[in-house]
């Protein structure tokens, strides 16, 4: 039996920047999501045969998700503010790009050191301090968590 | 199993190596390497000529070219291990320029069939001479006496006894270069390439002249004008788009490669004809802004090797990402994941690198063409050419009516009334600006009461100007589209949300479409000034109006980005 706490990743009305990480294969995937599943529906698309997260660990290594047995997902909720949870996704975008760049700047020094396989889009939205807070908390709280995912 | 031994013939070799595409500018500086890396703190450089009276513009004319420098100098062993083919790469150290132990006999027989190397590590100067014209199916050099001219030079430029001297002669006369045309490359190109090591306190010199550090990032007036925001620069100073900061470009190879990658923004020469004839020319001149001068310049421990790199389409070719300059500084630990060549001109990022670096100026051209094309719209602006000057016009004399074409006239009382309201509407709109001002300064992490300038400058965003009527702003709240505004210097107005998807499709996709846009902003400043007509009407509910109105608006700034994101349509731009 498998047992995986999703209740927290998906409530109807939040949205989110997600964090999926393999150690074993040295990959992280930064995404964001707003739709109604959260990211428990994000996962189940990313994994389909035409999934982002397959596309992008296939162009990166070659193989299937499957082959990693490790993977993780980090959860971490926006705001409840329209311009966040909203259709229009500048200021998730920007949050996501902040969290893959600043991803990027550190990859070589976290052990393992990993690549960051998600697209990375810049928003005209990432100079704005609210999102910048948002994602400094977030890469934080990856600094912190990191080290203990076995 | 069984080796067997194969030959080689070193003449058609130092004939291969001699044509790997130097030119005399290239090839001086590969040999300049050699003078740096060997602790020289001064390095002269000589073009001399066939015939002196000839001037400089004259092709095939010179005689040799000479290297002198005050470096810690060779000795024999030393002497011979440099003019080996592929030298024990081990005598490098980590900070070292040089690779493959190539460098000096490709760059000098790339240039002349005599290669001269005059040393001393303080014990006397030898002379060691290799002539290609000599070398047939063995490699040798031939040990000879200091000439007269030799004695002069060392008792010009090396009177303490240690340093070497590279004389190339035998020069290829197959259309060679003027010396102007060397002489010009290495003015402008040694300041860059050396720029770290002449900023320390290497000097060079070049026939008598010393050459400056050329930083090409200006990062010095970077540094004085700050962090570049592209939706206010004016296109007059240099910004930086990056300061340095470390970044990971390949964890495949052991240790992993580091680089630091810094970007800064240069002036937009265009901006500059406002000020007078002859000032754009100038401005590009001063910054040397130009087709073959914006993208990477690579550094591998702190020489240059790659000019103005834009790695296969990572900085495209576009004339709006002329002043767009970016630094990489590489050590050794790069030179076998990025392929970094012979002459240490050019280099291929792997795959991963390529990507990394993908991902890291996807901000950082959008930031530099955005702030481009900024700077040529405010210089539209300033002529009067800018759609949204064009649109606030037209608007100066839009004002709010008192009476609404075919409501009813309504009597004092009713006046008054519409007035209050208009005033509550007012307070409303006042109200709101201020808490997202002071919302903006928390989230800077201040928690003080915004000033009446802060007030004023995020409802207007920032513009100048008291006709004004339509507002470009950054945001607005929940991200609508567009939203109604008033202060008493503007009057009734609208505030345009320039970050929304809808607008961006308008005011960046459809930049050259003036005609639209003015159409466009037009037909917001009147949805707003028809909203506050319905909200202040005696006849309605306000706070239903109110409600219904924003929900409307929501409505319309969702559909308008779903319809843009819609990938079965193609929006204008059609052409």
């Amino acid at each position: 039996m498998i047992v995986t706490r999703v209740a927290n990743s998906f409530d109807y009305e939040s949205a989110y920047v997600y964090v999926w990480i393999t150690k074993e294969r040295k990959s992280v995937y930064v995404g964001q999501t707003s739709g109604d599943g959260g990211v428990v529906g994000r996962a189940g698309a990313h994994v389909k045969s035409n999934g982002t997260l397959r596309e992008r660990f296939y162009e990166a290594y070659g193989e299937q998700i499957e082959c990693a047995e490790d993977w993780y997902i980090l959860t971490f909720p926006l705001p409840k503010k329209k311009k966040y949870t909203g259709p229009e996704s500048s200021y998730r975008n920007a949050v996501e790009y902040l969290v893959q760049t600043g991803l990027n700047e550190v990859r070589g020094s976290y052990v393992p050191p990993f690549r960051v396989i998600s697209n990375i889009c810049y928003s005209d939205r990432c100079s704005e301090p609210d999102v910048r807070a948002i994602a400094k908390s977030i890469l934080s709280a990856i600094e912190e968590v990191f080290p203990t995912i076995k | 199993m069984s080796t067997v031994n194969l030959g080689w013939n070193p003449k058609r070799v130092l004939f291969g190596l001699s044509r790997i595409g130097y030119t005399p500018h290239s090839a001086i500086a590969d040999i300049v390497d050699n003078s740096v890396t060997n602790g020289a703190k001064n390095v002269f450089i000589k073009i001399q000529k066939v015939r002196e009276d000839l001037s400089d513009s004259r092709k095939n004319n010179i005689k040799d070219y000479l290297i002198i420098d005050d470096g810690v100098g060779m000795d024999d062993e030393g002497i011979l291990a440099a003019l080996e083919l592929g030298s024990d790469q081990l005598q490098y150290g980590d900070e070292s320029l040089s690779k493959f132990g190539l460098g000096l006999k490709s760059a000098a027989f790339s240039q002349g069939s005599m290669l001269e190397v005059i040393s001393s590590s303080g014990e006397g100067f030898l002379k060691y001479v290799v002539d290609l014209d000599s070398i047939d199916s063995q490699y040798f050099c031939e040990k000879k006496d200091l000439t007269d001219d030799d004695k002069k030079i060392i008792d010009d430029y090396l009177s303490e006894g240690r340093g070497t001297i590279v004389r190339i002669s035998k020069i290829h006369t197959n259309n060679h270069p003027s010396p102007k045309n060397t002489i010009d490359e290495l003015l402008y190109r040694l300041g860059t390439i050396y720029y770290y090591f002449i900023r320390d306190g290497v000097r060079i010199e070049l026939n008598g002249e010393g050459i400056e550090p050329y930083d090409v990032l200006f990062t010095g007036e970077a540094e004085e004008a700050g962090n570049l925001n592209e939706h206010d620069w004016d296109g007059r100073s240099v910004a930086w788009i990056k300061k340095p900061t470390s970044q990971t470009l390949d964890i495949d190879s052991s240790p992993a490669v580091q680089a630091v990658v810094e970007v800064t923004q240069l002036p937009h020469p265009p901006t500059f004809s406002l000020d007078g004839e002859g000032e754009q020319e100038r401005i590009r001149k001063k910054y040397k802004i130009g087709a073959g001068n914006y993208g990477f310049y690579v550094y591998r421990n702190k020489r240059l090797i790659s000019w103005a790199e834009r790695f296969d389409g990572l900085i495209p070719q576009d004339q709006d990402f002329y002043a767009f300059r970016g630094r990489i500084l590489l050590d050794s630990s790069a030179d076998n994941p990025f392929n970094i060549d012979v002459k240490k001109s050019h280099l291929v990022l792997s795959e991963e690198a390529w990507n990394a670096l993908s991902d890291l100026s996807d901000e950082y051209k959008r930031k530099s063409k955005k702030a481009w094309q900024h700077a040529a719209a405010v210089k539209k602006q300033m002529l009067g050419e800018e759609p949204n000057t064009i649109s606030n016009d037209i608007a100066a004399i839009l004002d709010l009516p008192d009476h609404m074409p075919g409501a009813p006239l309504l009597d004092p009382d009713e006046e008054k009334e519409q007035e209050r309201r208009e005033d509550e509407i007012k307070s409303k709109i006042k109200e709101k600006i201020r808490r997202e001002a002071q919302e903006a300064r928390a989230a800077a992490g201040d928690s003080g009461e915004p000033t009446e300038d802060e007030v004023a400058s995020l409802g207007t965003g920032g513009a100048e100007g008291k006709y004004k009527k339509i507002f470009r702003v950054s945001a607005i709240e929940d991200n609508l589209l567009w939203e109604p505004y008033f202060d008493d210097d503007h009057g009734w107005s609208v505030r345009i949300n320039r970050g929304h998807r809808y607008a961006r499709c308008l005011f960046e996709d459809n930049s050259e479409n003036t005609d639209m846009q003015v159409m466009v902003e037009l037909f917001l400043l009147q949805c707003a000034q028809a909203e506050i007509a319905l909200r202040r009407s005696i006849s309605l509910d306000s706070a239903d109006v109110e409600e219904v109105i924003r929900s409307y608006r929501e409505s319309v700034s969702n559909l308008l980005v779903q319809m843009v994101r819609r990938s079965d349509i193609q929006l204008p731009p059609l052409g």
